[in-house]
């Protein structure tokens, strides 16, 4: 097997080590990253369409896009290094806001987009205003996304629309929100452009607000 | 290789003090040297006469000294083996493993009139590949699923019944036990080759007809187990009491149990309750009553704490209900789990609607995932190193922490968790989205997949297809040369 089909399969293994090699050994012995991060979408693919159908669960769904995830970071580096820009369907960064620490359902959401062909970047919980805004502008995003589990925490997703316009970000990139203590006229009362009941809502939302 | 089953792991529920479980051996034992039982078979009271039971010929009774019945007792085994069409469906019956058996109903039901139905020869095979390919049904019983079939007399229904398994049911199963169906169906069996059983069932009170008598020693005979069943009525065909119906189902059971095992030493047993409450508003029994329960995590204790024999839980399949609803999930529900974890060996469970009058194949999907979790939950809690997870709590820490990213969570998940087939496991939004699905509905399309992907594994040749059709032929020849048809 070669590092194209080992990448390949030790995504579907569940194998981030052996990913993470195969990315290495890949670009070692000279194959082209861009068509490296194909076997990671074919398998990203297959793992996409077994969750959808039932087959795959959110254990097997979030470990391999993590493994994705380490693979894909070692070839973007050397896209970079190469001087070139890797492809992408979009750019979607991902945070929970200040004050709030709940991981899991922005963890489903960055693996379902992953699955999908997006570049994620996952901010992490707790994160502040000026953190997403940075996120933002460092990573040219088309989208971000934030999350909120609790009413309290929720309004900061408002604060962080204004710091988007303050620093003239808003114009370009879309917002989108979800978690338990949102929902669609808070999303409009805040001028987000979507709201996402479920994580796999998420997928199609960004596709909408790409178009 | 063996069906897996579920090994259980915890120690099985005890009702029963000792001195309960004592009062009612002995009771059992009196009624037998006293009162004695009714034997309606001239071979089986000659037998007991020759090993030293008092025999009454006018009145085919036979009185038993306790002696006699504590060693036929102990010469049950505490398990046996059945064979299946391939390895993988082989059961070795009896210690701590659960396996699960459909429940059989006469007719079918309607799905949206709840009207009942009698069944075609086709509904009939199509019932039987569903509980071949479900991964809870290990075995089968006899008229199972269906008991009546349109235009089919009845004397052919049970050879019928048993050729429609023996093409789409791969597992072992039980042998008729009327009008010398069992003739044609070990012949049916060695055809196939699969291991079949006796059913020797009582008819309360204390009494044994000559068709199932036949049948357990022809079974015997050969070597094949026997599976002894008391079928009382608690308030009309056996004492009100619960002791006093188990005292009397413990009597009827036992000498039969002396007659298998005169007949040939060593046989196996399987003790089969299927004991229900009289409805005392309207005379039939009354299916999913928890007076059931106790009756069978009392029979349980005895049989398995007491006597070393595997039981069959037989009344936890049908429900009083008429339909597909809230009281059949409850009461099915609530008399299987506690037959489980009171240590059954087989459950009967699945198809089974309204008492014994109604079967759907849906239901037998859905009771696959009964028996699933119950299965899960006789397995219990596996306590070593890796599932401790401490390495893994250790690692997460505190919030923002979380075990979905681990590959603890991925590499566990699935071995600890049961997943259900077709319980809806869905979000609200999704469940919207997909039309607002029952589980019902998710059986019927559950059903028509299965159907249409059904292949026997092994596949019959041709030639144990025709033997099959021969077989049946030759049994219809029989009762019309008897005028029965």
């Amino acid at each position: 097997m070669d590092n194209y089909q080992i990448l390949k399969t030790s995504i579907l293994e569940y194998e981030k080590e052996k990913a993470l090699q195969a990315a290495q050994a890949g670009i070692a012995e000279g194959l082209e990253p861009m068509n490296m991060l194909n076997a990671i979408t074919e398998a990203l693919n297959i793992v996409g369409e077994g969750f959808n159908s039932g087959e795959l669960f959110l254990p097997e769904l979030i470990y391999a896009s993590d493994c994705a995830q380490a693979a894909i970071k070692v070839l973007e580096d050397k896209i970079t290094a190469d001087g070139k820009v890797a492809e992408h369907k979009g750019i979607v960064v991902l945070g929970t806001v200040k004050g709030d620490l709940h991981d899991i359902g922005k963890s489903i959401v960055a693996a379902l987009l992953i699955a999908n062909g997006y570049k994620v970047v996952d901010l992490g919980t707790d994160v502040p205003t000026d953190k997403l805004a940075a996120g933002v502008r460092e990573n040219k995003a088309d989208v971000l996304g934030l999350s909120a589990l609790l009413t309290t925490t929720a309004a900061e997703m408002g604060n962080v629309i204004k710091k988007l316009e303050s620093e003239g970000l808003r114009s370009k990139v879309k917002v989108m929100i979800g978690g338990g203590a949102t929902n669609a006229n808070y999303a409009k009362h805040i001028g987000a452009d979507a709201y996402g009941e479920t994580a796999v809502d998420a997928v199609g939302i960004v596709k909408d607000l790409l178009q | 290789m063996t069906a897996k089953g579920y090994l259980r792991k915890a120690n099985p529920l005890e009702i029963l003090s000792e001195a309960d479980v004592e009062a009612i051996h002995r009771g059992a034992l009196d009624v037998l040297a006293v009162t004695g039982t009714r034997f309606e078979s001239n071979r089986a009271l000659k037998l007991f006469e020759k090993h030293g039971c008092k025999v009454d010929y006018d009145l085919n009774r036979v009185r038993m000294p306790s002696g006699l019945v504590e060693e036929c007792l102990r010469q049950c085994p505490s398990s046996f083996l059945l064979k299946g069409r391939s390895p993988k469906t082989d059961l070795t019956i009896g210690g701590n493993t659960l396996y699960f058996c459909p429940s059989p109903g006469m007719r079918t039901i309607d799905l949206d009139t709840w009207e009942q139905r009698v069944p075609t020869i086709e509904e009939n095979h199509q019932a039987v590949k569903i509980l071949d390919k479900l991964p809870n049904i290990n075995l089968a019983a006899s008229y199972t699923p269906y008991c009546e079939l349109q235009g089919v007399p009845g004397v052919m229904l049970l050879p019928v019944s048993a050729w429609s398994r023996m093409k789409y049911f791969s597992k072992p199963q039980r042998v008729g036990s009327s009008m010398e169906s069992h003739i044609w169906e070990m012949q049916m069996a060695d055809v196939v080759g699969i291991d079949v059983f006796a059913a020797m069932e009582a008819a309360p009170p204390l009494t044994w007809y000559g068709d199932a008598i036949d049948c357990a020693w022809a079974c015997a005979e050969r070597g094949l187990p026997v599976e002894v069943g008391c079928g009382a009525v608690m308030g009309g065909t056996a004492p009100a009491t619960l002791a006093g119906a188990l005292v009397q189902s413990l009597a009827e059971m036992m000498a039969a149990i002396v007659m298998v095992q005169l007949v040939n030493p060593g046989t196996g047993i399987l003790a089969n309750a299927f004991v229900f409450a009289l409805n005392m508003m309207t005379g039939s029994p009354a299916a999913g009553g928890i007076e059931v329960s106790l009756f069978q995590a009392a029979f349980n204790q005895l049989w398995r704490g007491k006597y070393n024999v595997p039981t069959m839980i037989g009344a936890c399949g049908p429900s009083s209900s008429e339909l597909i609803d809230v009281q059949l999930g409850f009461e099915k529900g609530i008399s299987a789990s506690l037959a489980a974890v009171s240590g059954a060996s087989i459950i009967n469970l699945h198809g089974g609607i309204h008492v014994e009058l109604t079967y759907h194949p849906a239901q037998s999907i859905i009771d696959d995932d009964i028996a699933g979790m119950l299965g899960r939950f006789v397995q219990g809690i596996e306590v070593n190193h890796d599932t401790l997870a401490l390495d893994v709590i250790h690692e997460v820490g505190p919030i923002p922490g979380h075990y979905l990213r681990n590959k603890h969570t991925l590499t566990s998940w699935k071995k600890e968790h049961f997943l259900p087939a077709v319980s809806d496991r869905l979000s609200y939004h999704d469940w919207i989205k997909q039309g607002k699905k029952t589980i019902l509905e998710n059986a019927k399309e559950k059903m028509e997949t299965m159907l249409a992907a059904y292949e026997a594994d092994p596949p019959l040749t041709e030639s144990q297809n025709a033997d099959l059709d021969r077989i049946l032929e030759e049994a219809r020849a029989y009762y019309a040369k008897k005028g029965l048809l």
